[in-house]
């Protein structure tokens, strides 16, 4: 009777597809919010116009489908930031964290479990960006190399993930937002290129842009959908996040590990 | 106090707590929650603990549960045992009583026939089904105690734990559900219960042994007739008041 992994899994994708049903204005407005602001920023592209050139050769000259990439995958990595501490603290205030522990279930399998509805409805999310970024702006992206994007992708959520679980501990320890993935997501709207090319902030900022994984990963998705890159042209990027991960993974997961040794010696798991 | 040893010191015990103490941090103080318990329990027992508020019946059955770590003292008991908390905040609200069922099923292993089947045989002594598609936030608070002692023996564990199941439920389920402990686990084969309660009349018809617990020591430790040969007592509260140690006698068991 032991659960396997894809019990589990659907388990936990069953469960929050009823809480999701239970709150489905909540898509309705998101869809709403997307069209908006993929909207917003085709006028704001139409008001550059060719005058961002320059700076935006390398990713085809075009701000609109810069900045949607842009903004489509900082929501994504706002999502790798924050779902596992998520889902630890929505076990919180259900109350059902002590419940799950005891019926089998690890630590670590509970959260990524109880955050994949949140990994697909952040691709859900990149979809609606870019398809209607296609379909009603006419954003294209002939050149895309699906492959390279892949593997940015891939090593893009090695890196926020490996953040959230740190995030996770600091929500287990302290059952309060964690600072530190605040802190990111804002500096990567300001320093990793959401909105504009890292190449036009100063020096200094342009090297302290480089601490972020969020430069790194939008510039090789960036270069393998707009630029046609392949493996070997992004290979900087995948390398400087997968450094991202091997220094921010053991320290997520020993802090996860601490912070539940510490709740269970505090008798906190079941705090809210 | 706290070095009583329960009445199975038999050879192979199936749980055994030894000299386990725990205390938590409160305004830079260590409150002790439990001092130096040893317990030692075998096959087929079902264990009352009494005592009142804050005398660490909740703390010991989360050491058992594994959810709390001792801070000295050796806890050897089954693994995975099912655990129904105190706490009514233990589903997820807005699921119905049959989702939130499936949802635990699923984790304790349970596929979807097994699980049916397991709740048609505890059905008659839990009556949930008419309530399966109540969301579980909606539910009173009899159907929320019992569907909780339902979860923890969906998969019949070799160690069950449950923090004053009967607190909310009137006579009639009570003997019900103390019915099916009975039923499930009295005399069976490498399993036992642990449950909490204030109830002394239920603790005394119920369990093979009831432990008196007293500012987290145990204050008295043995069977129902044991302990009130011991303490000449003539009922359970007044074996209880003569093991705690005060007059305080739980509200559920006064005269």
């Amino acid at each position: 009777m032991r659960t396997g992994a894809s019990d589990l899994l659907l388990a936990f994708l069953r469960r929050d597809a009823f809480f999701y049903a239970s709150y489905r204005f909540g898509f309705a407005l998101d869809l709403v919010s997307v069209l908006l602001s993929t909207a917003t920023f085709f006028f704001v592209a139409r008001l550059i116009g060719d005058r961002a050139l320059p700076s935006l050769a390398a990713y085809g000259g075009d701000y609109f489908a810069f900045v949607l990439i842009g903004i489509a995958f900082s929501a994504c990595q706002g999502v790798c930031l924050h779902s596992f501490s998520q889902s630890v603290r929505k076990e919180q205030l259900f109350g059902t964290l002590e419940s799950v522990l005891t019926s089998r279930v690890s630590f670590p399998w509970l959260i990524l479990a109880s955050s994949q509805w949140d990994f697909l409805y952040a691709g859900l999310q990149v979809g609606l960006y870019l398809g209607a970024g296609t379909l009603f702006f006419g954003l294209a992206l002939p050149a895309a190399n699906l492959a390279a994007f892949s593997l940015v992708l891939a090593f893009t959520a090695a890196a926020f993930l490996s953040i959230g679980l740190a995030s996770a501990a600091v929500i287990l320890r302290f059952r309060r937002g964690d600072p530190a993935a605040w802190l990111i997501a804002a500096a990567s709207d300001l320093l990793a290129g959401v909105y504009f090319p890292v190449s036009i902030l100063p020096e200094p900022l342009r090297l302290l842009s480089k601490l972020v994984p969020m430069t790194h990963s939008l510039e090789g998705l960036r270069m393998t959908l707009l630029g046609s890159a392949g493996v070997a042209d992004v290979l900087p990027q995948i390398l400087a996040l997968a450094a991202f991960s091997a220094v921010l993974g053991p320290l997520g997961v020993l802090s996860l590990r601490l912070a539940l040794d510490e709740a269970r010696k505090n008798g906190s798991l079941g705090h809210y | 106090m706290g070095l009583l040893t329960g009445p199975s010191d038999g050879p192979s015990p199936l749980l055994t707590l030894t000299l386990v103490s725990k205390s938590y941090p409160c305004a830079g103080l260590r409150v002790p929650a439990l001092d130096r318990v040893n317990l030692s329990l075998g096959s087929g027992e079902i264990l009352a603990l009494v005592g009142p508020n804050g005398s660490g019946k909740t703390t010991l059955l989360k050491v058992l549960a594994g959810l709390v770590l001792p801070d000295s003292g050796s806890v050897r008991c089954p693994d995975e045992p099912g655990f129904s908390p105190g706490e009514e905040r233990s589903f997820y609200g807005p699921l119905s009583i049959i989702e939130n069922l499936r949802f635990f099923g699923r984790l304790a292993g349970l596929g979807e026939a097994d699980l049916k089947r397991r709740l048609l045989e505890l059905e008659p002594d839990l009556e949930l089904s008419a309530f399966w598609s109540l969301p579980y936030q909606q539910a009173a608070s009899g159907v929320k105690a019992r569907l909780s002692v339902a979860r923890a023996l969906l998969r019949r564990p070799d160690l069950l734990l449950l923090d004053e199941p009967t607190r909310s439920l009137d006579l009639e389920s009570s003997a019900r559900v103390r019915g099916l402990l009975k039923k499930e686990y009295l005399g069976a084969d490498g399993r036992l219960v642990v449950w909490s309660t204030h109830r002394l009349e239920e603790a005394w018809e119920t369990a093979t042994s009831i432990a008196v617990l007293d500012r987290g020591s145990l204050a008295g430790l043995g069977s129902p007739a044991e302990l009130q040969e011991r303490t000449g007592a003539a009922t359970p509260a007044q074996a209880y008041a003569g093991l705690h140690g005060s007059k305080a006698v739980p509200r559920e068991a006064a005269p």
